[in-house]
């Protein structure tokens, strides 16, 4: 050891400042928040995506609802069993509940932006696009049957979250 | 003035206290690689007048099935296959008298669109001004392309109806819905190659606009069927 010191003592040149260091891991840290979007509302469905080649941007600035189905978590299958059901906001609900969801964020969207006018509360409400997340596995009948109570509900505009391949 | 200089502050742990800042940003959040297909439901109506007739000529259909499935009219075909038939078929530079029909666009139409358009922006009332504005702007935006296009400005009759079964899984009918996609992007950069000399990608939004009226999208979606 006391070898090993003594050759390093000779060489070593002035310490190498870290006061930049924290700097750059904000810098960092700042990238990263920028560039990812937090995982906002908790999962209690599975959702692994499909992907596709022909696919749009979302626009952040139309107003969307998400509607995720899958099978139900781990936790969750107690409770729900395990075949595909349908979160809206954080719970499993049942697809009689579509509507009335669809109302509550109507309403909602409306009196975000009609506090600045009233005029574009209104017809904000009606851009509202409804994004489905649904776990590729799923079977094509009760994504059916969830389409159809949208069109029930008046939400005709959809999109179907997918990965993106090149 | 003999101010005491205060002692400094040791700063070795702020790198410490921003990487776990770091970390923790990174647990709880995502990479947004998510991207969107968009679709218009059609509306749900109460008269029960019934449908237009569609010329049986015209009409493509494809059905996804379980177990990764697919038909093509009659036929079972794989992924792969579909985007090259869907071509051929809108196409139809044969003209073969059992697939969708081709006409070339007429010239007296499109002007006879965009006088009735103008006439209806002139005694507009105020609400249905802007949507009145985007259908004149529409149609002459039809005339360019005409212009441009000249013959090869055909509009196909053709309608893609788009079928699945209940117990066909999400992902194969989103890949048949992305393979139709594809084979409008595909004739439409065939023609922007041939037209323009440059591939979709390099087109402005009036240029895609234009080829979006030759080969308009047409995709029919029924219910589930057993």
């Amino acid at each position: 050891m006391s070898k090993f010191d003594g050759g390093k003592k000779k060489k070593d040149g002035p310490a190498i400042s870290t006061a930049s260091l924290p700097d750059i891991v904000f810098m960092l840290l700042f990238f990263f928040m920028v560039a990812t979007n937090s995982k906002d509302n908790e999962a209690s469905v599975m959702v692994s995506l499909p992907s596709a080649v022909e696919t749009g941007k979302l626009e952040d600035k139309t107003p969307t609802a998400y509607i995720q189905l899958g099978i139900p978590v781990k936790a969750m299958q107690k409770i729900y069993g395990d075949k595909t059901a349908i979160q809206l906001n954080d719970a499993i609900k049942r697809k009689e509940d579509i509507r009335l969801f669809l109302d509550e964020k109507r309403a909602s969207i409306k009196s975000t932006y009609s506090e600045v006018n009233p005029e574009i509360g209104v017809s904000k409400a009606k851009q509202m696009i409804v994004c489905l997340k649904v776990d590729k596995k799923t079977k094509l009948g009760v994504v059916s049957e969830v389409k159809e109570e949208l069109r029930d509900g008046s939400a005709l505009k959809i999109n179907y979250i997918v990965n993106e391949t090149k | 003035m003999g101010r005491r200089q205060a002692p400094e502050v040791n700063a070795g742990s702020m790198a410490d206290i921003a990487f776990l800042l770091l970390i923790f940003f990174l647990v709880t959040s995502e990479m947004s690689k998510e991207a969107g297909m968009f679709q218009l439901l059609p509306e749900k109506t109460t008269d029960s007048t019934p449908p237009k007739k569609i010329n049986e000529r015209n009409i493509i259909n494809v059905l996804a099935r379980e177990n990764n499935e697919l038909m093509f009219g009659g036929e079972s075909v794989s992924l792969n296959q579909i985007k090259e038939l869907i071509k051929e078929r809108i196409l139809n530079e044969g003209n073969n008298s059992n697939w969708p029909e081709n006409k070339v666009a007429d010239l007296n139409k499109i002007k006879e669109r965009i006088a009735i358009n103008r006439k209806n922006l002139e005694k507009t009332t105020i609400e249905k001004q802007v949507s009145n504005e985007r259908k004149l702007k529409k149609a002459e935006l039809r005339l360019k392309a005409f212009e441009l296009f000249g013959n090869d400005f055909k509009t196909s009759e053709h309608v893609i109806n788009l079928q699945a079964t209940q117990g066909a899984d999400y992902q194969t009918y989103i890949s048949l819905k992305d393979e139709l996609k594809q084979a409008y992007t595909e004739l439409r950069s065939e023609l922007a190659q041939k037209k323009l000399g440059r591939g979709w990608n390099d087109l402005n939004l009036e240029e895609k606009g234009m080829l979006k009226m030759v080969y308009k999208e047409n995709i029919s979606e029924a219910p589930v069927v057993q």
